[in-house]
């Protein structure tokens, strides 16, 4: 094989395995690219893994939350009928929970679920109108599905786990890896401040980006659509496709929660709004048409701005200004 | 099912059991069935009526309620001397037996021949009386028998049955009302116990699709404080990482 065809061949194949996210290397020797060399790259063990001494490990509370990949450990000291466990990551990831031994009595009432989301109070994050998969396709029960699927996907940063084990001695280990999602839709935060720009590259979806603190937000840059049209009307954003939304309020949900805001055209100049409520969501409807694009800045108010903000404040519902 | 049928029967057929295996099976729920019926000897019609048969207990065959099979007299004795021989004088006497009672006690009015795969529906207003009980029967039987299993299920009270989807369910009762409308009482054979369970509580579970079966009652300020533990422990987790990597690699 010629140099340049085997340069070629070993660009088309780093480029393959780019895609998904996961990075290789090669091991060159005297600048000469081996055949041993390029079928490194089709094998599935990541160079960059670590190896096992430096996986993470620790045991499980029945209410515990997970933001550190590694494998975790849960064992009944007596029973626990009603734990869950959250597991968060970076914006830009989706989690994947990976069974590795599971040792319940499925018949006698056990069982462990992932949920594709987080559920509060019977109000699940995202919503309904904002998930790809309906309700009873989010949970993944491992007494039915675990064995031949021991690895469950979220479709966002942020995924659950419940279970219940009635007998002293059951236990189970999971595995949690953060893999890379290039257009993230639907994040809760894990910080009360930071910045995030939410993409919806012409899909017909709606995102909703979750800060469960009371914040003010900064939209520092709103396109909707690929020409700046002034699409205001007096009623507001509901007839146009495209918009974005602040909404606030006191669950997950965001279907339940209140709009305090709504833009529906393109500006440039920074818009700051005040949300005194326990959740707030930047949230953002995409008819598909165009490449809608938001970014915004947030920081937590402080105890004495709420207080100023009570103050000021005629109404009950989730203080605004 | 009425054909235009030739007025001799073979011998070792009974005259009145032209059915398919599928509308065989699909009677499973009524006992009798009645059934017009010519029964002729020596190419003439001897006589016609209606006549009541009892699905057995297997439901893949059909018997009289007369407890012997009519067979036809062979043709090649002449008509007049088959008063000679006693076991046809046997016969010939249960037969007309059989023909006066029926002729006597006629059979219930709900009685009719049945036509399946036909396309007159308006044609018996005793036929779409009768289908409504039937399919009304059949489903009960089903609702409840899986009701039970459900019931019997080793599944904690907290999970949820198993949901279709939305599309399927209505769907699948549209198709079931179409169906009771228009009487197929044939069909019923292939409705399994799915379809009745998803028609029955389509409506229902669409409404409590959107509860999630399991949930967890937690403040936002505990939900907090859990998130601000786990962050503290993803940053020392990090330093630790870092301090080794620099270890590996510093040196």
């Amino acid at each position: 094989m010629s140099g340049t065809l085997r340069a070629q061949l070993c660009f088309l194949l780093l480029s393959v395995t780019a895609l998904r996210g996961h990075a290789r290397f090669l091991d060159i020797q005297d600048n000469e690219i081996s055949p041993e060399g390029l079928l490194s790259l089709l094998s599935s063990e990541l160079k960059r893994e670590l190896p096992e001494e430096f996986v993470y490990r620790r045991a499980l509370r029945c209410l515990d939350m997970v933001a550190v990949e590694g494998q975790f450990t849960f064992t009944a000291e007596r029973p626990q009928l009603n734990c869950a466990v959250f597991f968060i990551g970076e914006p830009s990831d989706i989690i994947s929970i990976e069974y590795d031994s599971v040792n319940i009595d499925c018949r006698g009432g056990d069982f462990v679920k992932v949920f594709d989301g987080w559920v509060m109070k019977g109000e699940k994050f995202p919503s309904s109108q904002d998930h790809p998969l309906p309700l009873y396709e989010r949970y993944s029960d491992y007494c039915e599905t675990g064995v031949t699927r021991p690895i469950v996907r979220s479709s966002q940063n942020v995924a659950m786990l419940f279970f219940r084990l009635h007998q002293s001695g059951s236990s189970f280990t999971v595995t949690f890896r953060k893999l890379i999602n290039p257009f993230p839709c639907n994040v809760i935060s894990q910080t009360p401040e930071g910045s995030f720009t939410m993409i919806i590259p012409q899909q017909h979806r709606n995102c909703s980006f979750s800060i469960i603190y009371p914040v003010e937000i900064q939209i520092g840059e709103l396109s909707l659509g690929q020409h700046n049209d002034l699409k205001r009307s007096i009623l507001g954003c509901a007839g146009s496709g495209d918009f974005v939304e602040l909404l606030g309020g006191n669950g997950m949900d965001t279907s339940k929660m209140f709009p305090m805001a709504d833009l529906c055209y393109s500006f440039n100049g920074p818009a700051q709004m005040k949300v005194g409520c326990d959740n707030t969501v930047v949230r953002m409807v995409s008819s598909g048409k165009f490449v809608n694009r938001v970014s915004f800045q947030y920081r937590l108010l402080g105890h004495q701005e709420l207080q100023q903000m009570k103050g000021n404040s005629v109404e009950d519902v989730c203080l605004r200004a | 099912m009425i054909k235009d049928r030739p007025e001799t029967f073979p011998r070792d057929q009974m005259p009145y059991l032209e059915k398919t295996p599928n509308e065989s099976k699909a009677m499973l729920s009524s006992q009798k069935r009645c059934f017009f019926v010519k029964i002729s000897v020596d190419s003439a019609i001897q006589t016609q009526a209606t006549k009541c048969v009892t699905l057995v207990a297997d439901r893949n065959s059909w018997k009289t309620d007369a407890p012997r099979k009519v067979q036809n007299p062979s043709k090649d004795i002449p008509f007049t001397h088959r008063f000679s021989s006693p076991l046809f004088d046997m016969k010939l006497n249960f037969l007309v037996t059989t023909v006066a009672l029926l002729v006597a006690f006629p059979p219930p009015y709900e009685c009719r021949a049945i036509e399946s795969s036909s396309n007159q529906p308006a044609t018996d207003p005793d036929g779409e009386r009768q289908s409504p009980p039937v399919w009304a029967r059949l489903g009960e039987e089903y609702f409840i028998r899986l009701g039970n299993r459900n019931q019997n299920s080793p599944r904690s009270p907290a999970d949820s049955f198993p949901e279709t989807s939305q599309y399927s369910k209505r769907a699948l009762q549209l198709q079931l009302t179409q169906r009771l409308l228009e009487g197929k009482v044939g069909n019923i054979g292939r409705l399994d116990g799915n379809y009745a369970l998803r028609a029955l509580d389509s409506v229902e579970r669409e409404r409590r699709s959107e509860e999630p079966p399991i949930s967890l009652d937690l403040t936002f300020h505990l939900l907090r404080e859990v998130l601000e533990m786990a962050r503290a422990e993803q940053m020392a987790q990090q330093a630790h990482s870092n301090r080794k990597m620099m270890e590996i690699f510093g040196k």
